[in-house]
Formats: C-alpha cells, sequence, structure tokens
C-alpha cells in the first residue's frame, strides 16, 4: 500500500513522518521551559487555545546539535493520545511513495525507524511517530492525555 | 453576552521562570524574616537570582494551610478563565504544576498545582520542608 508522507529535516537529516499525523506545519513558537522537565519534553507551547507539549524530536532520533528552541518550523501533530508540538528545520510537500519502494530498516540505527527510501544514495527513514510519543508519555509518567 | 471571568494570580519571580498561585488560595504574605514555622521551599522556582527577595506565602486549599518560601518579586495578574490552560499530564506531573497561562495565545506563566500538594501533604514532592526563623 502507498505511504502519504511528509518530508521533515532536522539538522542535515530528512526524515519521514506519516502525513495523517501532520495538523499544521507553523513557523518558530513562542514556548515556556518547564521546570524538572525531561530533555526531550523541555517546554509547552500553545496551539488552537490549547498547551501542547513541544517534543524534542532531534534529541529522540540522536541527531540533535542545537537546542529545539532554535528551530525555525514547528510542526503540530496529532496522536492516539493527544497533540504535540515538534520543532524542526524545514519541511516539503507531502509525497506518495509506493509500498514497494520503501523497505524494512537496516541495522536500526535510527530510533523508532520503521521503513526507509533509498533515493539515489540518500536513505529517508519513516519514522514511527505513534510509537516515540507513546513511550514519551509513557515514561514521563503521564496516565492520561498527552496533550 | 456575559462578561469573561477574570482570575487573578500571585505571580513569584520573572518571565521565563515565573511561577503562579491563584490569589484566592493566597491567605496571607509574609517577608521572609517575619515568619516562624515549616514552610515548602519553593525558592529555585521564579528567579534565578539569590539576592533577589524571599517571601512565605501561607495558601489554603481544602487541608491544612501550606507555607511556601519563595524568591523574586511578587506581583498580581489577571488572566481571562480562556487564557489559563490545563497543562497535559505528560508536561504537569513531573513539574507539580497545573495549568499555564497565556494571554493571546502567548504561553507566560506555569501555575503550582495546589490541589496536589494539598492532596498529598506535600508526600513525594519535589520541595523539600524546612523550618524557616525569624532573622533577630
Amino acid at each position: 500500500m502507498d505511504a502519504h508522507v511528509l518530508p521533515i529535516q532536522l539538522e542535515s537529516n530528512w526524515f519521514f513522518i506519516e502525513a495523517r499525523h501532520v495538523r499544521e506545519v507553523l513557523g518558530a513558537e513562542p514556548w515556556l521551559p518547564i521546570p524538572r522537565a525531561r530533555a526531550e519534553l523541555p517546554g509547552v507551547v500553545v496551539w488552537r487555545g490549547r498547551a501542547v507539549p513541544l517534543v524534542d524530536l532531534a534529541r529522540l532520533l540522536g541527531v540533535a546539535k542545537g537546542a529545539a528552541q532554535s528551530r525555525p518550523r514547528t510542526l503540530i501533530v496529532r496522536h492516539e493520545r493527544g497533540v504535540a508540538a515538534l520543532p524542526i528545520d524545514a519541511a516539503r510537500e507531502v509525497r506518495r511513495i509506493p509500498g514497494e519502494a520503501l523497505k524494512p530498516v537496516q541495522g536500526g540505527l535510527v530510533p523508532y525507524g520503521t521503513r526507509e527510501l533509498d533515493e539515489q544514495g540518500e536513505i529517508l527513514t519513516l519514522i514511527d511517530l505513534e510509537a516515540l510519543l507513546s513511550d514519551l508519555d509513557r515514561a514521563s509518567g503521564a496516565n492520561g492525555d498527552a496533550g | 453576552m456575559p462578561a469573561e471571568r477574570m482570575l487573578q494570580f500571585v505571580v513569584v519571580g520573572a518571565a521565563p521562570a515565573a511561577v503562579a498561585i491563584p490569589a484566592a488560595a493566597v491567605s496571607n504574605v509574609l517577608a521572609e524574616r517575619d515568619f516562624t514555622g515549616t514552610a515548602l521551599d519553593l525558592r529555585e522556582l521564579g528567579t534565578q537570582r539569590a539576592d533577589a527577595g524571599g517571601h512565605v506565602l501561607l495558601v489554603r486549599g481544602a487541608g491544612a494551610p501550606i507555607a511556601l518560601r519563595v524568591r523574586g518579586e511578587l506581583d498580581l495578574l489577571s488572566a481571562r478563565e480562556t487564557e489559563v490552560l490545563p497543562l497535559p499530564p505528560s508536561l504537569g506531573h513531573a513539574a507539580w504544576m497545573s495549568h499555564l497561562i497565556a494571554p493571546r495565545g502567548i504561553p507566560l506563566v506555569l501555575v503550582l498545582d495546589l490541589a496536589r500538594l494539598d492532596e498529598s501533604h506535600t508526600l513525594g514532592c519535589p520541595w523539600e520542608s524546612h523550618s524557616v526563623e525569624p532573622e533577630t
């Protein structure tokens, strides 16, 4: 089955996330740090009248060089337990990738990577955002809505 | 159309480290030097300035009054009810904060989770209780 994915850039790396999660791509959003927060959940932003956790996706994927707050775009995503804001460096238009072009990841070097596309030698990994955000929720001790 | 309800908060410190406490729960504000007793030490919140002034806020919920030792300037803040947003548990739980005050959608200050402090009688909370003696 074809996959509809949003290419996103973190540092010099490009990843895919499933387009069904994406609600909005915003510019750099003002955010407030949370005392004693996990480094992966450093703060909170406001989106459409609700407080939404800021998730440092680059740190979770092991590619962070700069701080989350310095990234010029903010991706608003919905998952099973709520909404999250992900600082990113850039995003491109949603793409439809034929299912057979996405291969199982080799070596598991990217956390939460499920499949990958070899695009003329450049490997783009599809991230399982649902699993990533659910794990983060559990690790943060939350029992209810994550956002 | 009925006027939107306004909520009042006592704010300790300055953004982005400031913390707010519902003003209705604050029964008294004392200079640190005028207080004798045991207080929960919240001085890590509010400001990073070690030389900032200290106060003890006496707050009351459903249970016994709690004394909160804080550091930093005190201010009063009014916010529309719709500007006081509940924090998702993934953020609020570890920080012991319940809400975010966000005037015009800009995140400004977090609100201390007084209900949780009250329910637990501070059990498991990240701040320790210390006795505070008046200056002589």
